[in-house]
């Protein structure tokens, strides 16, 4: 186990070297700089700028110099705004984080009890009715479904605000629009494992020994059923990311996502590799713990295999 | 996939087999089989002709429609649907029926474009890695385990921001990003068809390689990848509207689905009819793709269950 742990979390640091190389020098690549925005700079102001930055050094010297700061924890000045990346990415990402967070609660919450349900009382109206539900918020994406709550809880029903970060009211709408997608897939997820060992002889042993339902469903199935949502654990955290950029936008809050597209627009070299620093180390972080669960959940899994 | 010559005799010494042979697959082919399937499931039928119905009011609507999707007209900004506009006009006095269909040209055209794009790169990929096997084998899918990895949405969004944006770059980016998926299916589907008997039955009738990779292998091969290549085709069509939605898909006086259900989030409290509208158009394409893969898997592939 200690051994597998160790492979994985290696590669997991490879993974994230890779994409610390591929992000500073496609950022530098393109065409453009940070203050190319400004067409107002005189030359010889930008220049000091290039030069208080460092960015008129060859490609190479920088990123030499960010790889050595980052090291020490340090990612660097921001070229946009007058915090530093640090000081930015610790306002905004905890934001993200709470955001982030009660999305999946949702999504569990919902997606893991229908799926059961469902796949228990299969092809029943038990099983149609909240599986079809879940096809059309398969079909939902988080840019269609966030404007479409605003509209309805916020502008029509003046349940809550349309927009903004401040009370519990306002983590509603945000949380649920992305929670709601993920849970219909989990929903579906959690149908699939669980109809796929209910199938399986030993449940029917159990059954024909006369164990009671609830412990046939809750210690013989569920271990071996939920495995595939499980492994479904780390898209969906990527995707909730990505949903993160979305509802960020439309409700107007000050997090990681929004951040993140601003300072792409922007050209804000550090900023945008001080973000897809933090989201490429959460995503292959999860990954890795999802690795892990699923081997402690499994026993056939075998480590060396890995 | 290639047989010894030994294996195939020349198909002169047994013309009678042959012809034998040729009546027996007449009987019913794969795809007549599929249709038929196809053909019993009432909600993938629905799909089909509701989305032949679309394709047809995004490519021909236009043509009937008296308004343009790109020329402004400031006066009659923001007015809500009437007789002369069915979905009225947008902030810039666009007639809103012309842009959802225009929108809908260029969702649904990346959409196809870049699952083709996907589709070309990982059929070839995984029918090259299959067909070698080993150690390049080995090599090339761990290539696309990294790939798997890595978190592609926000590389994709850096693409798109950092460069010079235009629709061959969004659906390259796209098809890019979607054939990784489709490369490791065609591959296992080889790699499976490969072992399976009725090809060895097909070798040792003495059919000509020839005719068991066109009769045999790619029809097997075709029903897998049509399916899966039906269910890229909302996932692309997501991928790109999302984009456009942040501004970073295809660039204005175009508009795509996405970006109309960005103006429409953008006036939802005044105008709901902006945001309405095209979401419902995109959904519904949307549902049809699914529900129409969702049943073309169940005709081409009767031992996959759905789940």
């Amino acid at each position: 186990m200690f051994k597998f742990i160790l492979y994985r979390l290696l590669q997991t640091l490879l993974v994230l070297w890779v994409i610390v190389t591929v992000t500073f020098f496609l950022v530098r690549l393109a065409p453009g700089d940070p203050f190319s925005a400004e067409r107002s700079m005189p030359s010889h102001v930008k220049e000091r700028l290039m030069q208080h930055y460092g960015l008129d050094q060859p490609a190479w010297v920088q990123y030499g110099n960010y790889v050595s700061s980052l090291l020490q924890g340090d990612l660097g000045p921001s070229y946009t705004q007058s915090r530093n990346v640090n000081q930015i990415l610790a306002q905004t990402f905890p934001v993200s984080l709470e955001l982030g967070a009660w999305a999946l609660l949702i999504a569990l919450c919902i997606g893991l009890p229908v799926g059961v349900v469902a796949a228990v009382y299969r092809n029943t109206r038990l099983d149609y009715v909240p599986m079809s539900m879940a096809m059309v918020g398969i079909c939902l994406p988080t840019f269609v479904l966030g404007p479409l709550l605003a509209l309805f809880f916020g502008v029509w029903l003046n349940w809550f605000n349309v927009s903004g970060w401040f009370g519990p009211h306002d983590r509603v709408l945000p949380a649920l629009t992305i929670g709601l997608v993920y849970a219909a897939v989990i929903a579906r997820i959690t149908r699939g494992g669980m109809l796929e060992i209910l199938t399986r002889d030993f449940i029917r042993t159990a059954r024909a020994k006369g164990v009671p339902f609830h412990t046939i469903i809750f210690k013989h199935t569920l271990r071996g059923g939920l495995l595939p949502v499980v492994s479904y654990m780390g898209p969906a955290l990527a995707g909730v990311i990505s949903g993160s950029f979305v509802v960020e936008t439309i409700f107007q809050i000050p997090g990681l996502g929004r951040e993140f597209v601003s300072s792409a627009f922007n050209r804000d070299y550090t900023l945008v590799l001080g973000t897809v620093i933090v989201y490429a180390a959460l995503i292959t972080l999860a990954n890795l713990l999802v690795d892990i669960v699923q081997v402690l959940l499994n026993p056939r899994i075998r480590f060396e295999d890995s | 996939m290639s047989f010894p010559k030994s294996l195939s005799p020349s198909s002169k010494r047994l013309p009678t087999v042959e012809i034998q042979l040729d009546q027996i697959e007449e009987g019913t082919s794969l795809w007549q089989d599929a249709w038929r399937r196809l053909s019993s499931n009432r909600l993938a039928l629905i799909s089909f002709w509701l989305l032949v119905a679309m394709v047809l009011f995004c490519f021909v609507g236009p043509l009937l429609t008296s308004y343009s999707y790109r020329t402004p007209n400031l006066d009659n900004a923001l007015q809500g649907p009437s007789w002369a506009h069915w979905f009225g006009t947008d902030d810039l006095g666009r007639d809103q029926l012309t842009r959802v269909m225009k929108g809908g040209q260029i969702s649904l055209g990346v959409g196809i474009l870049a699952t083709t794009v996907s589709l070309i790169i990982g059929v070839l990929y995984g029918a090259t890695a299959a067909y070698l096997g080993g150690k390049i084998d080995n090599a090339m899918m761990r290539f696309v385990d990294v790939l798997y990895a890595l978190p592609f949405t926000i590389f994709v969004i850096l693409l798109m921001t950092l460069f010079e944006r235009s629709i061959l770059l969004l659906f390259l980016v796209i098809g890019a990003v979607e054939w990784l998926t489709m490369a490791r299916i065609v591959r296992g589907q080889v790699i499976s068809l490969k072992r399976q008997e009725f090809i060895e039955a097909a070798v040792s009738m003495g059919l000509s390689t020839r005719r068991i990779i066109v009769r045999h292998l790619i029809p097997n091969v075709l029903g897998v990848v049509a399916v899966y290549a039906t269910l890229t085709v909302p996932a692309v069509m997501l991928l790109e509207s999302f984009l456009s939605f942040l501004g970073l898909g295809v660039q204005p006086p175009m508009p795509s689905w996405g970006s109309l259900i960005k103006l429409g989030a953008d006036n939802l409290q005044l105008y709901p009819y902006l945001l309405v509208i095209p979401a419902l158009f995109f959904s519904l394409t949307l549902f049809c793709l699914n529900f129409l893969g969702d049943g073309l898997r169940d005709a081409l592939d009767p031992q996959s269950s759905k789940d």
